[in-house]
């Protein structure tokens, strides 16, 4: 179905993309919201909420976000009330830290909106196997408080969790990991020259945001729920990490004069940064640092409607299929798998258990290659020795009381051989 | 090569999720205890300058997540490090009994290469507490910390700000004499390492 006229025109003539919105246009995007909010297809929505100011507020996005999931025809298991999940110690003491941006209000009312994330989290963690809970997925979540009824809210965070949170939720944080590399590669295609100099460090520094889709380091909600409406309205999580680009590329000269003191060295005159950029360790921890808190201390809600601009452009410039990282990624990963089922996560989780048996064995083998050289090493000196002593043997005329040691030499042959089987079977384990 | 720059002294905080690393952290560098503290996601840290004899130096202080599955993630920062404080809450036995892999998993990260020597400090937070809610007692803990190697043991309330300047004091003159020793054998092996420097990075895995 192909995008009504009413939208596609005032999209493209980006009435809704000035600044700031004119009274007027603010109620004509109203009426375009609820117009698209009654419409079969859900592209109309999707280009309006990546307009400036979003969904607009909260009471739109309490219809908009549903929409944007296409939650009508989404039915996941009933809740269980009162069932713990397995992590609940660790949701328990989270919640117990939950909402510290937002909202202001009175103990009587925080005690009971941290009742309403417990039990949201328990049950929407309980509602498909093989879920297990991490620190941020209750930032998430209490989003998810914050608009919704506890009934919605329910069926928004099982969708949400399955489509965009499902890897971080593996028993290994192993394909977080792979993912977070996402974020150094677009960084070469779209901007080298900070890649050139922030492209070897490890990107744990982007982990609380990817994993939280921003809610752990946004401290505005109004700027939160504008990102939220961008992400939800691509249907993918790789939006974040285009997102995480687009913010570094935006604050490049704030981040490089940063750096700059810190670091005492000049990276903002250009023939500084090279390919060649050496960092020495405590240079590697400062911008780690620095940019671990780069959206929490430095991101500002009016700049974010610019970002998630040029995150689109990126989108389009490079698109994700065409990323390397997306190989390393699992076909069951939530950024590549084409179809949506809870099955999806225990045939993740069996594949990653593989991996990680596979690659400690081949961890341990190069950490014992010293030992195992050796078995190696004296096994085909013994296998040649029988070998020598054969046709030794064999041209000075066989004589039957030489038969110990060629059964010697052959024990020797095959005990070696267990032995290096009983090592390999070992660093299975 | 390694006296180009001032001091500094890295320092890593673990301990299970919600002992109060953060807090800990917030009270020795700002002075200021808050009921509110996000979890912590990932690692940062922050630093303090400090005078020690007569010594100028930087105190990098890393607060890191609690939460198990994070540990893995310790490898990208643990490295270098000067001291480690490993943290249990007293009133959370099992936050007492997971100090002993919070320092093996320390030690195998980090890279460590004289683990019998390598300081850590040990701390118990949240003594404020009433009398009854405490769960491990102070014996008990020293003779753990004993055990460990003889660690240095305080007895902290980051919310009341006791005891956290003392420990601190004794991290970081313990950090100060690991990096002193650390800086001699690192000239030694640049020294000896000099030529193969170059295009080693990124693929040393064994």
């Amino acid at each position: 179905m192909s995008v009504p006229e009413w939208t596609h025109m005032e999209c493209d003539c980006s009435i809704f993309n000035e600044y700031p919105l004119t009274a007027e246009n603010e109620s004509l995007k109203l009426k375009s919201l609820q117009k698209a909010l009654e419409s079969q297809d859900t592209e109309p929505l999707r280009h309006l909420v990546t307009t400036r100011s979003g969904a607009v507020n909260r009471e739109q996005r309490t219809s908009v976000w549903p929409k944007l999931l296409e939650l009508d025809c989404w039915n996941p298991p009933h809740p269980v009330p009162h069932l713990k999940h397995k992590d609940h110690e660790q949701i328990t003491k989270d919640v117990e830290r939950s909402f510290v941006f937002y909202p202001k209000t009175n103990p009587n009312e925080m005690l009971r909106l941290r009742q309403r994330l417990d039990n949201l989290i328990n049950s929407t963690l309980c509602a498909y196997p093989g879920l297990n809970y991490y620190q941020g997925y209750h930032d998430v979540a209490s989003i998810a408080v914050l608009i919704f009824d506890d009934l919605t809210a329910y069926k928004f965070m099982t969708k949400l969790t399955l489509m965009y949170l499902r890897d971080h939720m593996l028993p290994d944080i192993e394909s977080t990991v792979r993912e977070l590399k996402l974020i150094p590669e677009l960084l070469s295609l779209v901007d080298p020259k900070l890649h050139a100099l922030i492209g070897s460090i490890e990107p744990v520094y982007a982990l609380s945001s990817m994993i939280s889709l921003f809610a752990h380091d946004i401290a505005d909600f109004d700027g939160l729920c504008l990102v939220w409406d961008f992400i939800l309205a691509q249907k993918s999580a790789v939006s974040a990490y285009y997102i995480y680009v687009a913010v570094l590329v935006f604050y490049k000269d704030d981040l490089l004069n940063d750096l700059d003191d810190l670091l005492g060295k000049s990276f903002t005159s250009d023939d500084t940064l090279t390919e060649e950029t050496e960092l020495d360790l405590s240079d590697r921890d400062l911008i780690h640092v620095t940019l671990n808190n780069w959206i929490s201390h430095n991101l500002k809600t009016s700049h974010l409607f610019d970002i998630l601009k040029n995150a689109m452009r990126y989108m389009n410039d490079f698109p994700h299929d065409t990323l390397r990282t997306m190989k390393d990624l699992s076909r069951y990963s939530m950024l590549r798998a084409s179809y949506l089922d809870p099955e999806l996560i225990l045939l993740h989780t069996r594949e990653q258990k593989r991996y990680l048996k596979r690659s400690r064995v081949s961890k341990a083998l190069v950490s014992h290659h010293k030992t195992l050289s050796m078995v190696v090493k004296c096994s085909i000196g013994i296998g040649v020795a029988g070998l020598v002593l054969k046709y030794s043997l064999a041209s000075s005329g066989f004589r039957p009381r030489h038969l110990g040691v060629l059964n010697a030499a052959s024990w020797c042959f095959s005990s070696a051989h267990g032995f290096l089987e009983t090592v390999f079977n070992g660093f299975a384990e | 090569m390694s006296t180009r720059k001032k001091t500094i002294l890295k320092v890593i905080i673990l301990g299970d999720s919600g002992v109060g690393k953060t807090s800990l952290m917030q009270q020795f560098i700002n002075g200021k205890f808050s009921q509110q503290y996000k979890a912590t996601i990932g690692a940062d840290f922050l630093p303090k300058d400090l005078v020690i004899d007569d010594k100028q130096v930087t105190m990098q202080i890393w607060d890191t997540a609690g939460q198990e599955r994070f540990q893995s993630l310790g490898v990208a920062f643990y490295r270098g490090s000067d001291c480690c404080v490993l943290v249990y809450d007293v009133t959370n036995t099992k936050s007492f009994e997971n100090l002993q892999s919070w320092k093996d998993e320390f030690l195998i990260q980090a890279n460590i290469k004289d683990p019998d020597n390598f300081p850590f400090v040990v701390i118990g937070n949240k003594i404020d507490v009433e009398e009854n809610k405490r769960l491990v007692s102070s014996k008990k803990a020293q003779s753990l910390c004993a055990s460990m190697g003889n660690l240095p043991y305080f007895e902290t309330s980051a919310k009341e700000a006791v005891n956290v300047e003392q420990a601190f004091d004794v991290v970081a003159r313990n950090a100060l004499q690991q990096e002193e020793s650390l800086e001699f054998s690192d000239d030694y092996t640049d020294a000896v390492n000099i030529h193969v420097d170059g295009d080693s990075y990124g693929s040393c895995g064994c």
